[in-house]
């Protein structure tokens, strides 16, 4: 009796822990496989890095085909992986056509042998999107910036755009042979929005398809020719768009034939002075804060209260007389508290950017946008677009740096010229962390308390209660 | 359970253990710091918690070897056993007392963060998710610490088995095994549930999701639910022998 009551004892005992393991192992399975469906989670970093941006969303959204995203690993684990897995969890939670799909290259080769030639050239972590027999690559290191920023959600986005009907990036076209210089951080913003981004030599090349295309004149040291000027112009006729870039420090030559087109057709004037403004220095560097300026292109950045930066500029005024198709908006200008010197020349005689006698007071228009209207013979009207920028920084080193919003309103005039479709204009997220700055003393202090002191102190008073203790 | 969780944490500053514990816990995780972020001059902690979980796998069995372990060599159990509290009392209170030494621990390290604004602004949030995620993996190995202490009267034995099955999870989760394409045909089935275990008791990977500064629930549950699977095995055991 004493013994069947034991079995039976024993026999529940062992049927409650094997219940018990299966129901933890089931809840976490049941959770785990939630998990890729809904958001489980709750973002804590500043930036929302895990969080899709509404065109992430949207692109996700029109995603109407199977579409499998393989994750290329080598079986290890870190936290490169959990945050790539995090930002494609989002989009597969947000269109079950989308599925992830993590993919060990070293034990399962058949699993990617038709990206075999890829595959010589692609990082651990890269992804591979495909749909039917399209596919589209994504390198990991294309993931983050040097100064900590994440593109995973804009390059997944962008690659997945591909797969959507009637979503056409225009063509970017930099111009070549004037000693142009090309920031090669907008270049690959460019890209990672989805623009195809090119060179065009307008002495020799024809100028692209008004409608598809934006042709960027950045930083040119040499003028262009009178055929090059009616070429362009031709273009803008049609409805062409383009953006110009001038740089009081980094292109300072005068450029009659550009300059003069720009002032007689557009009713724009490039100074050759340098803007610089004291008490609006961005700090640890040269860029200054600009002011925004209410329209179509700064209109979605206004209310972020993100600041914009300018670098050195020429202020670009308006000429005594505009054409009547043409009109100008300022877009940036400075502060009141600026100022601008006649010339690099001055700056550089009187040694200084303070402030001096004779110098221009602020505020300046630094970036204007205009447009005209051109009607054909036929009574077509044709639209075109022009950015002009005094400062080539505007559009440097302070696009990847998403506390500003000179990405946005870089992209935002592409899209403007555009009529306001096409672009996906994904930010960019700030990685979690930043820096510290301590110094080689500080260092030290902080190991001899934390790593000797603090733990030799608790070991002290461990041996104290001990020996007390002991001897009571 | 109040009167067994006071008794087991005076326990712990009456005797060395807790000071050891405490001691080489922040020694280590100290010197992470320092070098991992003052040394390279970074506010992110992420990498500081990935390494300390490591930390946890050495110190976590001093902790825990002692719990029932002790009590059975000293034969005190049998006066724990017969005294008018429920087994889970008895359990809950020695598991509630190692996990509060634990938090100590897990709380002075929180002491990094003021150091960090002094020099830099670290993103406060993100690292108090980190920590929440540390504090939880350590849960998870006090209970299951706990538990072998139960099942062997040696502390020896109990804090060896302890650190032996720790370090063997802490492996399994850098390996890179894929059962399912080693059992092929007809075991693939079996293979891809090997698959799925292994995936699932990959505590490092549980633990990079805390470190991404993002709250996820099912690293919350898992942790939380394995460390209660723990507790309750100690439980049956202890009860098993009460039988006895």
């Amino acid at each position: 009796m004493k013994n069947q009551k034991k079995f039976r004892y024993s026999l529940n005992s062992k049927a409650f822990i094997v219940g018990a393991v299966i129901i933890v192992l089931l809840l976490n399975a049941i959770l785990i496989s939630l998990n890729d469906k809904i958001a489980l989670e709750i973002d804590f970093t500043e930036d929302k890095i895990y969080a899709l941006a509404d065109e992430s969303k949207e692109i996700a959204g029109q995603i109407d085909e199977p579409t499998e995203i393989l994750i290329l690993t080598s079986g290890v684990d870190n936290e490169i992986l959990s945050m790539v897995k995090n930002v494609l969890g989002n989009f597969g939670q947000h269109n079950s056509k989308i599925t992830i799909r993590e993919v060990n290259v070293v034990k399962e080769p058949a699993a990617v042998q038709a990206y075999a030639k890829e595959l010589e050239t692609l990082s651990q972590f890269s992804l591979i999107i495909r749909q039917s027999d399209r596919y589209e690559i994504v390198n990991s290191q294309d993931y983050f910036s040097q100064n900590g920023f994440s593109y995973i959600e804009r390059l997944v986005t962008t690659k997945l755009a591909t797969f959507v009907d009637g979503i056409h990036n225009a063509t970017i076209l930099f111009t070549k042979g004037h000693g142009e210089q090309v920031s090669e951080g907008n270049v690959g913003i460019l890209e990672m929005t989805g623009y195809e981004v090119g060179q065009i030599d307008t002495l020799t090349e024809d100028f692209p398809a008004a409608e598809d295309s934006v042709v960027i004149i950045s930083c040119p040291q040499v003028d262009f020719s009178v055929e090059e000027i009616d070429k362009l112009d031709a273009y803008l006729d049609l409805g062409g768009n383009v953006q110009i870039y001038f740089d009081p420090v980094y292109c300072s030559t005068e450029l009659p034939n550009l300059v003069n087109y720009l002032s007689e057709d557009w009713g724009l004037i490039r100074n050759t002075d340098i803007v610089w403004d004291m008490s609006q220095m961005i700090e640890n560097s040269n860029y200054m804060l600009a002011q925004m300026s209410d329209h179509e292109i700064t209109a979605p950045v206004y209310d972020s209260q993100k600041r914009v930066g300018y670098g050195p500029a020429n202020s670009i005024g308006r000429a005594p007389e505009k054409p009547a198709n043409v009109t100008i908006h300022t877009l940036l200008k400075s502060y009141d508290s600026a100022y601008a010197k006649a010339d690099i020349q001055t700056a550089i005689s009187q040694g200084s950017m303070e402030k001096a006698s004779g110098d221009a007071e602020g505020p300046f228009d630094v970036l204007v946008a205009a447009s005209r209207e051109n009607e054909n013979v036929a009574g077509e009207l044709h639209v075109g677009h022009l950015v002009v920028s005094g400062s080539a920084l505007i559009f440097d080193a302070l696009t990847a740096d998403t506390r500003f919003a000179n990405e946005d309103i870089l992209l935002n005039s592409i899209s403007w010229m555009q009529g306001g479709e096409s672009s996906i204009t994904v930010r960019a997220k700030m990685l979690p962390g930043g820096s510290m700055s301590v110094s080689k003393t500080q260092f030290w202090t902080w190991l001899v308390i934390l790593v000797v002191v603090v733990p030799l102190a608790i070991l002290v008073a461990g041996i104290l209660v001990f020996v007390k203790r002991r001897y009571k | 359970m109040k009167a067994i969780y006071k008794r087991e944490l005076r326990a712990y500053f009456k005797t060395p253990v807790g000071y050891i514990f405490l001691s080489v816990f922040i020694f280590f995780a100290a010197l992470m710091f320092v070098f991992i972020n003052m040394g390279a001059q970074q506010t992110s902690m992420s990498s500081f918690f990935s390494n300390v979980g490591l930390i946890f796998v050495f110190v976590i069995p001093v902790l825990t070897m002692r719990l029932f372990s002790e009590e059975r060599k000293s034969k005190t159990d049998q006066l724990l056993l017969t005294a008018p509290v429920r087994v889970s009392d008895i359990v809950f209170g020695k598991f509630l007392a190692a996990t509060t030494v634990l938090l100590i621990g897990v709380a002075a390290t929180m002491l990094f963060v003021p150091i960090m604004e002094l020099y830099g602004t670290p993103a406060v949030a993100e690292t108090l998710v980190g920590y929440l995620g540390l504090f939880l993996l350590g849960v998870f190995f006090v209970a299951l610490g706990m538990f072998m202490s139960s099942v062997t009267e040696s502390q020896v034995i109990a804090a060896v088995s302890t650190l032996g099955i720790l370090m063997a999870l802490w492996l399994l989760s850098g390996m890179s095994l894929q059962f399912s394409e080693i059992l092929a045909g007809s075991l693939h089935f079996l293979g891809a549930g090997l698959d799925w275990l292994l995936d699932f008791i990959s505590i490092n990977a549980r633990l990079y999701d805390f470190t991404l500064g993002t709250l996820n629930f099912v690293p919350v549950f898992y942790f939380l639910s394995l460390a209660g699977l723990f507790v309750f095995l100690t439980i049956r055991v202890i009860e098993r022998r009460h039988w006895k």
